[in-house]
């Protein structure tokens, strides 16, 4: 009997979801009171979404508790939160207009936007997605707020976040990492596409609490629908042909569903040749008379790249959610620039560039879903779960060179409860493994084994006007490395007067020594956020977190020649050998491995309603234990056989700055802001700045620091055309590091017009761009290759494309 | 001496290190050593290729790598082959069967494409190809860099005519039937060398008794057939081998090596007359030549020559045959720099060829290989070792169908390096994968 009450009980526990279900119904208006069409509400904490009808009216049924709060977005309006009880009906909810794009990050559990979350965020979607997008992430992405583009000769930039990418900026594809091997080195392109993509999001700042160790400087989501979650049938397509490397593109996507069966395929195919550029590709400082006569104006050799891939993918769409595969399929090849071997040419030699250039392949195989169980202590289950299987080669006169591959798995699973003491939240789940390794000549880190398995909470609550937001993750991360090697290093200091040893590598017993590696760490993250809508249309956004990494592997464990930043790196499990004199230069280091820890404080202003909308970001980030790779003033061979006649004697080319991975203390601070303003209502002005100093805590610069930069653009939004205008000026970067020289500032003049025509059963956008305008020579400070590759000169792209 | 190093160096090897710092420990544990090799060695960079081999007791070809001597596909001939080939590029194996009127290929899959600026390597599974040439009796079967003409001989007892078919490596992987043919009025036992759009192939006259062709003829490509464009007065009698280099074409005849010197789409003819060095019945039934080769090489029984087209003489070559040795494999090895016999006693000979020669031994013997020592005229019949040569460095393979084995040998050491246990008895074999090419080193 008494075992009946309690079934019975729990039944009525599992069931009272159903019987207190209480329902809203209402009118989405603006501030005039005329309805708006095509908002998207949803219930927060919950993962219930409807869009208004023509009347702008909504419903849902059965929701659960007394009140419930509701997320209202709309096109060209500031997005709004409404806190109900409930049953509520016919209720008016209007919307504020807004100058500021806003769309919501899908990177984030919760609702997040340029102007609702703690954390600065930004999204590249739609029209300005597609006008932007280029063949590399970083160059995509590097007239946001915040970003820039280390450009690696156009092949393969990478998004720079406030001043840091590589481990410390994670590149996501619908939330779960890239799988790629982009982290390890700028001349590794990221495998993700941007003209397939339906938005880009970018989270400034630390992002540990949702994605671990590599994103303590941010992340960067690549977003598109490969796993459909509603029931339309909807296309894109894209031509596009841009005069200044010939690059053509086609790529388009496409979305149906069949019953509950939701299907998505898309492809892409784009190829290009070398880029031309105004002036000379490379720089020489020192100004020895070079004849140039070989004309090395003109084009960037070996910037040439062919890309394709497509993916596909099905989901079962369900009342409560909905559950996806997809696999796709990526291809690039391209050149890998500015490696040229052997330096400076003999007289009479052509200087003729070593073919260098990568092939990648990546397969990836995707999970979602995401479903409203409406159980008690359960409200919604997220799963998110990838396999990816990546290569790449690089390819030296016809002979693969080196090969790197990356398998990985992750899986991720938010369970967010149901609303307790009006706490929204969650627990997240999330677990890592990656065998990365590397084989051949510049294989500069040994194969190693990466797994993280971490638990984080994540809880938000309005305090009336106050959304509060908490979190904490706890992680533990293993790196294992079967065969760390510690060659003898045949390094030298270039400084020495006489050349005691001479360079005899060929002693008749040396050894490398092998070491078994294991790395254990446990970083944790805490983070606390408020945003305050202080007055109406405006908010003020505070973040304080606490953020630890664990160094990646090849931080930790490299020994090799790096073609990607010409140097030798070493990882920080090594150290310099404390003895000058001594026949080795570097050994084993005896030192703890530390954790990198941000302490990071940021501010932010809003004014998101009216004709001028306004947001500023400032933020202060104290990072201890920042591995970064210092110069030791040694050289060390680079690792191609030079030798085939050294007749010269003594011959530096053949040999790189060895770079030793060492931890020290850096502060970096700085400002992001943006100012939208609404003319008229076709013209929009907008001008944005950002602005960042990276420097030492014992004094000091870190390199290749973004530039101040200031944009302003103004853009036309007719019925049919519209255009836009934008200026950039990059100011001077001269806060250098040690060795590194300070690049001169530029202006970029960007420019486009675009007819809208419908056709054909869809819209249709016919579109000229011009980048680069005034045809100026651009040298990027941020990149690697600043001295070898200039911005790409003036360039026309011609494109349709259309959407059913 | 390394080795007594090593064993210190691993008795000091017991130290680990294991490092902790709040929430992250490191454990490292040294484990031996390795020593570092003398890595100045490019033989590696197309791989070191991968045989092919019949199987004398079945119409089952195996592919082999020769990385790691692992058995990477194994496919049915519709028959026991006769004869393997490389293609042009050296990517494909054909399989002859003359018995059975079948040439059919094996891809080896190791191949590298023009990407324009760089010749891109691959490496994929080996597959059997869909394309069979079905003519009467292929036998001869002769290829340059680009080109292969597969001589059919015709039989005389269903009447079938001689063909010789001109193909390349892109007809072989597309599987395309567009290659040219000629097609002739008889049978014969003929040879044919392809320069281009030209053929140079033989004529017999119908009327004699003897399958061997005594005559020459150039023929030009139109569409899928050939033109006669050319024929020589002067005769080869009782033709038999052919060779060609980058200006000339040779031919085996009973009264010496004929010649004809291509000059664009010109080609003159001469013979080198036979010397006093070939008596009674002997002959040059056998050429051998290569595209950087300056000399021929011909074989008169186990007698060989050398043949210099442009000075018009031919030099015995001393290679210090063994009493009653005959040679069973040949060929230009160790890009082109060396030249290999191997002989029924079961020695291979290593000649240094030397190019430039005008007087005195362009081919010299530099060392001599005995890859067994077993007695080899209890060799099962229709069986003979067999000579594969790596075009990708310098080690040419040795079958062995008495021991079931295949013997590695290394031409610069001059010994056998390794030996890998078959599990069959090998018949024919012929090694494929990506030349190494043409810089110095």
């Amino acid at each position: 009997m008494g075992r009946k009450t309690l079934l019975a009980s729990l039944i009525a526990a599992s069931l009272s979801g159903q019987v207190w279900a209480q329902s809203v119904q209402g009118t989405v208006v603006d501030e005039q009171g005329q309805p708006v069409a095509e908002a998207w509400v949803t219930v927060v904490g919950q993962n219930k979404k409807v869009k208004t009808d023509a009347a702008g009216r909504f419903e849902f049924q059965a929701l659960q508790g007394h009140h419930t709060e509701l997320h209202i977005e709309a096109n060209s309006f500031a997005h709004r939160n409404f806190q109900l009880e409930l049953p509520a009906q016919g209720m008016q909810f209007a919307l504020t207009p807004t100058a500021l794009e806003i769309i919501d990050v899908k990177a984030s559990p919760f609702h997040a936007s340029s102007t609702e979350s703690a954390l600065p965020v930004s999204v590249l979607a739609g029209d300005r997605l597609k006008m932007n997008q280029q063949s590399t992430l970083g160059d995509t992405l590097k007239n946001e707020v915040g970003v820039h583009s280390n450009f690696y000769g156009s092949v393969a930039s990478s998004p720079i976040i406030r001043g840091l990418d590589g481990p410390r900026v994670l590149i996501t594809q619908n939330g779960l990492d890239a799988g790629d091997a982009s982290r390890v080195g700028p001349d590794h392109s990221v495998s993700a596409e941007a003209s397939t993509a339906s938005q880009i999001e970018v989270l400034r700042g630390p992002a540990t609490l949702f994605y671990g160790s590599g994103a303590i400087g941010g992340v960067v989501n690549v977003v598109d629908n490969r796993i459909p979650t509603e029931q339309v049938t909807k296309g894109e397509w894209m031509l596009q042909r841009e005069s200044v490397n010939n690059e053509k593109l086609a790529s388009g996507s496409a979305q149906t569903f069949i019953g509950q069966t939701g299907l998505y395929a898309d492809v892409f195919w784009r190829d290009n040749d070398d880029y031309s550029i105004p002036g000379e590709a490379e720089v020489h400082h020192d100004d020895e008379d070079h004849d140039h006569e070989e004309g090395a104006s003109g084009k960037v050799a070996n910037t040439a790249a062919t890309a394709k891939g497509f993916s596909l993918g099905s989901s079962y769409l369900l009342e409560n959610g909905f559950v996806g595969l997809s696999f796709g399929q990526l291809k690039r090849e391209y050149g890998i620039p500015g490696h040229s071997h052997g330096g400076d040419a003999h007289e009479g030699e052509e200087h003729a560039e070593e073919s260098v250039y990568a092939d990648l392949k990546q397969d990836r195989v995707q999970f979602l879903s995401e479903l409203d169980l409406d159980l008690p202590w359960l409200q919604t289950l997220n799963s998110r779960i990838a396999y990816t299987d990546y290569q790449h080669v690089e390819i030296e006169e016809g002979v693969v060179g080196t090969t790197f591959k990356n398998q990985s798995e992750e899986a991720r699973f938010e369970l967010l409860h149901p609303v307790i003491a009006d706490w929204r939240g969650g627990v997240s789940l999330h677990y890592k493994h990656s065998d990365f390794e590397a084989v051949g000549a510049e294989a500069f880190t040994p194969p190693s084994s990466t797994e993280m398995l971490a638990v984080a909470l994540m809880e938000e609550r309005h305090f009336g006007p106050v959304l509060l937001q908490l979190g904490a993750r706890t992680e533990q991360v293993t790196i294992d490395a079967t065969d760390v090697l510690l060659p003898p290093l045949a390094a030298h200091s270039h400084d020495e007067d006489d050349h005691g040893h001479d360079h005899d590598h060929n002693h008749a017993a040396e050894f490398i020594r092998v070491f078994d590696v294991e790395h254990k760490f446990k970083p944790y993250s805490l983070s606390a956020g408020a945003v305050w809508d202080f007055t109406e249309g405006y908010n003020l956004g505070l973040s304080l977190s606490r953020s630890e990494r664990a160094p990646s592997a090849s931080e930790l464990l490299s020994f090799g020649p790096h073609i990607g930043t010409a140097s030798y790196e070493i990882g920080a499990l090594f150290s310099l050998n404390d003895d000058p004199h001594a026949e080795q230069a570097i050994v084993l280091n005896r030192q703890p491995i530390e954790m990198e820890v941000a302490n990071n404080l940021d501010l932010t202003f809003r004014k998101i309603s009216g004709d001028i909308g306004l947001v500023f970001n400032a933020f202060y980030n104290k990072v201890d234990n920042y591995y970064y790779q210092q110069n030791t003033g040694l050289f060390a061979e680079d690792g191609h056989n030079h030798d085939h006649g050294d007749e010269e004697g003594h011959d530096h080319s053949g040999e790189l700055p060895v770079y030793l991975f060492v931890a020290e203390d850096v502060i970096l601070h700085g400002f992001e802001s943006q100012l939208a303003w609404q003319i008229a209502q076709p013209y929009r002005f907008t001008v944005q700045a950002d602005y960042i100093r990276a420097r030492l805590d014992r004094g000091g610069d870190l390199p290749r620091t973004p530039p101040l930069r200031l944009s302003s653009e103004l853009a036309y939004e007719g019925d049919n055309i519209s255009a836009d205008l934008r200026l950039t000026r990059y100011f001077k970067q001269d806060r250098v590091s040690e060795l590194e020289s300070a690049t001169a500032g530029y202006n970029l003049l960007d420019a486009s017009v675009s007819y809208h025509f419908s056709g054909a059963l869809q819209d249709i956008v016919l579109y000229v761009k011009g980048e680069n305008l005034t045809d100026e020579e651009a040298r990027v400070h941020t990149s690697f290759l600043k001295d070898k590759t200039p911005l790409p000169g003036r360039s026309i792209g011609l494109g349709i494309r259309g959407q059913f | 001496m390394l080795k007594s190093k090593l064993n210190v160096l691993a008795l000091l090897i017991s130290a680990s290190l294991l490092a902790a710092c709040g929430d992250s420990t490191t454990k490292i544990v040294e484990k031996d050593p390795v020593p570092i090799e003398d890595d100045h060695d490019h033989d590696h960079e197309t791989g070191a290729g991968r045989l092919v081999i019949s199987d004398k007791d079945s119409t089952m070809l195996r592919v082999y790598n020769l990385e790691d001597g692992d058995l990477l596909g194994q496919f049915s001939s519709l028959s026991n082959a006769s004869a393997l080939y490389a293609s042009a590029s050296q990517r494909f194996a054909m399989v002859v069967q003359r018995e059975s009127d079948k040439v059919e290929f094996i891809d080896g899959g190791l191949y590298q494409e023009d990407h324009g600026d760089h010749l891109h390597p691959y490496e994929e599974e080996p597959r059997l190809m869909s394309l069979q040439l079905s003519e009467s009796r292929p036998t001869h079967v002769t290829t340059t860099d680009e080109q292969i003409a597969i001589f059919f001989d015709g039989n005389v007892a269903t009447s079938s005519v001689a063909k010789v078919a001109v193909l390349n490596d892109d007809q072989i992987n597309t599987g395309s039937n567009d290659y040219p043919v000629l097609t002739y009025s008889t049978h014969m036992h003929g040879a044919a060398q392809a320069r281009g759009e030209m053929l140079v192939s033989t004529i017999r006259d119908a009327a004699t008794a003897s399958t061997l062709p005594d005559q020459l003829g150039i023929y030009h490509v139109h569409g899928d057939h050939f033109h006669l464009e050319q024929e020589f007065d002067l005769r080869c009698p009782g033709l038999h081998g052919s060779a060609q280099n980058k200006d000339y074409v040779s031919f085996g005849c009973t009264d010496g090596v004929m010649l004809l010197k291509q000059d664009g789409e010109t080609f003159t003819a001469s013979k080198v007359a036979n010397t006093a060095d070939i008596t009674g019945a002997m002959r040059i039934g056998t050429l051998e030549g290569a595209e950087g080769a300056a000399h021929f090489i011909g074989f008169a029984g186990a007698t060989v020559f050398s043949v210099n087209p442009v000075a018009g003489s031919m030099d015995k070559v001393e290679w210090q045959a063994a009493t009653g040795a005959s040679i069973i494999g040949y060929g230009f090895a160790d890009h082109g720099e060396k030249f290999v016999l191997l002989d029924s006693t079961g020695a291979l000979s290593i000649l240094n060829y030397n190019a430039e020669a005008t007087t005195g031994a362009a081919f010299e013997l530099a060392g001599k290989v005995q890859i067994t020592t077993a007695d080899l005229t209890t060799m099962p019949t229709g069986s003979q070792l067999q000579l594969a040569i790596s075009t990708a460095d310098d080690k040419v393979y040795v079958a062995n169908p008495l021991s079931k084995t295949v013997n590695t040998i290394d031409l610069e050491e001059a010994e056998v390096a390794e030996t890998q246990e078959l599990g069959f008895t090998p018949h024919k074999m012929v090694w494929v994968g990506i030349p190494a090419g043409h810089e110095e080193h």
